[in-house]
C-alpha cells in the first residue's frame, strides 16, 4: 500500500479545498454587504449618491454630516435599506431551505416549494386576505397576514409529517408524495377562494407571485427569528445531511438516527421557507438555483454548501428586488417573483446544458 | 463478540431469513457464504441493528457485558459494528475524504464537523487501504475498486470492534483481494471480529477461520474451514458439483468447479440455476 510520506501532502490538499470555500464565503459576503447599500441607490426618488451614503453612515451610528434631509433618512432607511436587508435575507432563507430540501429528498431538482410548505403559507395568506382581515394589525406594524401565512405552512408540514409516516417511519418517498398531495389540494383551495371573491383575487394573484413591494423593519422584525432559528439548525446539522444523502441504511450504520435528524432538518427548513413566504410571497427559482451554482463550485459536502448558498441566494434576491423594482417608469413595480423566474429560467437551462455537454451527453 | 439467535427478519411482507443464529468471534475472520438471495446482505443488515427484527435477537459485546443490538442508540451501535456496504447509492458526489470522515460521526459531537484527530484517523485508515491519494477526488470519480477501499478505510476510521463486510471484494482485482484479505487477518490478529459476506470459496478457504452458509434464509452449515470444506457439502449447498483439492502453497482446502455440472448435485429444494441473477436482498419469491 502507499508510503506514508504522503500524509503531508494530503494535508496541503485538503487545505486547498478550504482555501476555496473561505475566500468565496468572504467574496460572497462583502458582495452583500456593498450590494445592500447599492440597493438603497436606487429608486424613483432621485438621492445623490453622496448623501446615501452620508444616511448610511448615520444609520450606522456615524456622525452625520451637514445638510442631509431627514426626509430623505426615511427614504434610505426605512424604506430602500429595510426593504434591501429583508431581500436578501429571504433569498438566503429560500437557499438554505432550497438545500436542505435537495439534501433530504436526494433531488438537485427540489426546491422550497417541493413539499407544500410554501402553498400551505401561500393558503393561509389567501384566506387572510379572502376574508379581509389581511391589513389586521397583530404585531407590531405587522399585518395578519405574515402570521396566518406562517401558520398554513406549519400546518401544511404537519399534514406532510402526518400523511409521509408509514410505520412510525418518515420515509423519503413518502414525504414527496405527501408533499405533492398536500401541495395540489391545497392549491385548489386556492383557486376555490379565488373563484369565490372576485374582488379578492387581485390581491391574491399578487401575492401569490411574490413582491416585496411596501415591506419594512417591521416585516424584518417578524421574520427574523424564525431565519436565525431555521439557519443554525440547518448549519448545525449540515453534515448530518451528508449521511442521509447515503440513504437510510448507512447512515444508520455510521451512527445516525436518520427519522430524527430528517424531521429536524425539515423542520428547520419549513421554519425558513414559512418566513420567507410569509413576508415576500412565493418567489421562485432563487431555491432552486443557489444550491445548484454552489454545489458546481464547491463539491455536494453540506455545511459549506449551505453556509455559500446561503450568501449566494441573498445576494440573487437582492437584486432581482432591485430590478423588480427600477424596471418599470414611473415607480411601477414588477413582482420580485416573476423577476426571478424570467432571469431563472434561461440561466438554468444554460447551466443544465453547458454541464451535459461538458459530460460529454 | 457478535451473537445472533434464531433471527428472523425480511422486507415488508417477505421474510427473508427464518431463524438463523451464529457466533463471530473477536480475533477471527468468519466467512459468510451462500448462493445468491440466500440472505447474506439481510443478515449483515440485521446484525448491524439496521434491520428490525421480526423474532429472535442480536447480541453485541459491550463493556464487559453484552448488549441487546437493536435496543442500542445508533451511535453506541456505530461504535461497536462498523459496515462496509457492497455498493454506494450516492445522490450527490461527494469528496471521498468526505465518505471516511463520517466513519467518525459516532465519535464526535453529533452537531459538530471532524476535527483534527478524526482528519487524522481518516488518513490513517485511507493510507492502509492504500486510498490516501483520492482524498479530495469525488467518489463518483473513482473506480470500483478504489471506492470499495474507500468504503472499507471509512469502516477502519470507525475503530468499532467489530466488522461486517458485504462481499468487499466483488470489484477489486486479484492483488487488491489479496491485499484487502491480508489487511483483514491483520486486524483480525489484532482482536477485531470480522465477518465477511463473499462469493469466492476459494478465498474464504484461504483466509478464513470459521465459515457460515446461508441458504434458503437458514444456516446450511457452519464451523471451522476444516470441518465444512467438503465436497458433498459444498456441492449440495450451491447445487453443483464441486470437488476439494489441497492449495498448492499452504496446503489448506481449495474448491474447484466441474463445468456443465450445475443443477446436477443438488439436493432437496434446489437452488437457483447459473444465471439465474442475483435479485438482491429483496428478491420476490426468496425464503417463503
Amino acid at each position: 500500500m502507499h508510503g506514508g510520506g504522503a500524509a503531508d501532502a494530503h494535508a496541503t490538499r485538503a487545505g486547498a479545498r478550504d482555501r476555496r470555500l473561505w475566500p468565496l464565503a468572504a467574496l460572497l459576503a462583502a458582495a452583500s454587504a456593498a450590494s445592500l447599500a447599492a440597493a438603497c441607490l436606487c429608486g424613483p426618488l432621485p438621492i445623490p449618491p453622496g448623501q446615501v451614503l452620508a444616511h448610511l453612515g448615520a444609520a450606522l451610528g456615524l456622525p452625520p454630516g451637514p445638510g442631509l434631509d431627514p426626509a430623505h433618512a426615511v427614504v434610505v432607511v426605512d424604506i430602500r435599506l429595510s426593504r434591501a436587508c429583508l431581500a436578501w435575507l429571504t433569498g438566503a432563507a429560500l437557499a438554505l431551505a432550497g438545500t436542505v430540501f435537495q439534501g433530504i429528498l436526494h433531488n438537485p431538482l427540489a426546491d422550497p416549494f417541493t413539499i407544500g410548505v410554501s402553498t400551505g403559507a401561500a393558503f393561509g395568506a389567501s384566506l387572510a386576505l379572502f376574508f379581509g382581515l389581511a391589513a389586521l394589525p397583530v404585531w407590531a406594524g405587522v399585518g395578519l397576514l405574515p402570521v396566518a401565512a406562517m401558520c398554513g405552512a406549519f400546518a401544511a408540514l404537519g399534514a406532510v409529517v402526518a400523511l409521509g409516516r408509514v410505520g412510525g417511519r418518515l420515509r423519503r418517498e413518502t414525504v414527496v408524495l405527501a408533499g405533492i398531495v398536500v401541495a395540489t389540494f391545497l392549491g385548489a383551495l386556492i383557486s376555490l377562494l379565488k373563484a369565490l371573491d372576485e374582488e379578492s383575487v387581485a390581491s391574491i394573484v399578487f401575492w401569490v407571485m411574490g413582491s416585496l413591494q411596501g415591506r419594512g423593519w417591521a416585516h424584518v422584525g417578524f421574520a427574523l427569528p424564525y431565519f436565525l432559528a431555521g439557519g443554525l439548525l440547518v448549519v448545525a446539522r449540515a453534515r448530518q445531511l451528508d449521511l442521509l444523502s447515503l440513504g437510510d441504511a448507512q447512515a444508520r450504520a455510521l451512527g445516525l438516527d436518520a427519522d430524527r435528524a430528517r424531521l429536524a432538518l425539515l423542520l428547520a427548513a419549513s421554519l425558513l421557507t414559512g418566513a420567507a413566504v410569509s413576508v415576500s410571497g412565493v418567489v421562485g427559482f432563487v431555491g432552486l438555483v443557489a444550491p445548484h451554482l454552489v454545489r458546481q463550485a464547491l463539491g455536494a459536502e453540506h455545511r459549506p454548501l449551505a453556509v455559500v448558498s446561503a450568501l449566494a441566494g441573498g445576494l440573487l434576491l437582492l437584486w432581482s428586488d432591485v430590478a423588480a423594482r427600477t424596471v418599470l417608469p414611473h415607480g411601477q413595480e414588477l413582482p420580485v417573483g416573476v423577476v426571478t423566474a424570467l432571469l431563472g429560467g434561461p440561466f438554468f437551462c444554460l447551466v443544465l446544458r453547458r454541464r451535459a455537454r461538458g459530460a460529454g451527453l | 463478540m457478535i451473537r445472533a439467535e434464531a433471527v428472523r427478519c425480511g422486507y415488508g411482507r417477505t421474510q427473508v431469513l427464518h431463524g438463523v443464529s451464529l457466533d463471530v468471534a473477536a480475533g477471527g475472520v468468519t466467512g459468510l457464504l451462500g448462493p445468491n438471495g440466500s440472505g447474506k446482505t439481510t443478515l449483515l443488515l440485521a446484525l448491524a441493528g439496521i434491520l428490525p427484527l421480526l423474532g429472535g435477537r442480536v447480541a453485541v459485546a459491550a463493556r464487559g457485558g453484552e448488549a441487546d443490538m437493536h435496543a442500542l442508540p445508533a451511535r453506541r451501535r456505530a461504535r461497536l459494528v462498523a459496515c462496509v456496504p457492497q455498493r454506494l447509492d450516492m445522490a450527490f458526489a461527494l469528496r471521498c475524504s468526505t465518505l471516511v470522515l463520517m466513519g467518525r460521526f459516532a465519535h464526535g459531537s453529533p452537531l459538530a464537523g471532524p476535527d483534527a484527530a478524526d482528519r487524522r484517523a481518516a488518513r490513517e485508515a485511507m493510507r492502509a487501504t492504500g486510498v490516501e491519494h483520492l482524498w479530495d477526488r469525488p467518489a463518483d470519480a473513482v473506480s470500483g475498486g478504489e471506492l470499495q477501499r474507500v468504503l472499507l478505510a471509512r469502516a477502519l476510521a470507525q475503530q468499532a470492534p467489530a466488522l461486517l463486510l458485504d462481499e468487499p471484494s466483488a470489484s477489486l482485482d486479484l492483488a487488491a483481494a489479496v491485499r484487502l484479505f491480508d489487511l483483514l487477518r491483520g486486524l483480525a490478529g489484532r482482536g477485531r471480529a470480522v465477518l465477511c459476506a463473499m462469493h469466492d470459496l476459494n478465498l474464504a478457504a484461504l483466509y478464513c477461520d470459521a465459515l457460515v452458509f446461508l441458504k434458503d434464509g437458514r444456516v446450511a452449515c457452519a464451523g471451522p474451514v476444516k470441518d465444512v470444506f467438503h465436497e458433498r457439502t459444498l456441492s449440495e449447498i450451491y447445487g453443483t458439483d464441486i470437488r476439494v483439492g489441497p492449495h498448492p502453497v499452504t496446503g489448506g482446502p481449495q474448491a474447484h468447479f466441474v463445468p456443465g455440472a450445475a443443477g446436477g448435485g443438488a439436493g432437496p429444494g434446489a437452488g437457483p440455476g447459473p444465471g439465474g441473477g442475483d435479485p438482491g436482498p429483496r428478491g420476490r419469491d426468496r425464503g417463503r
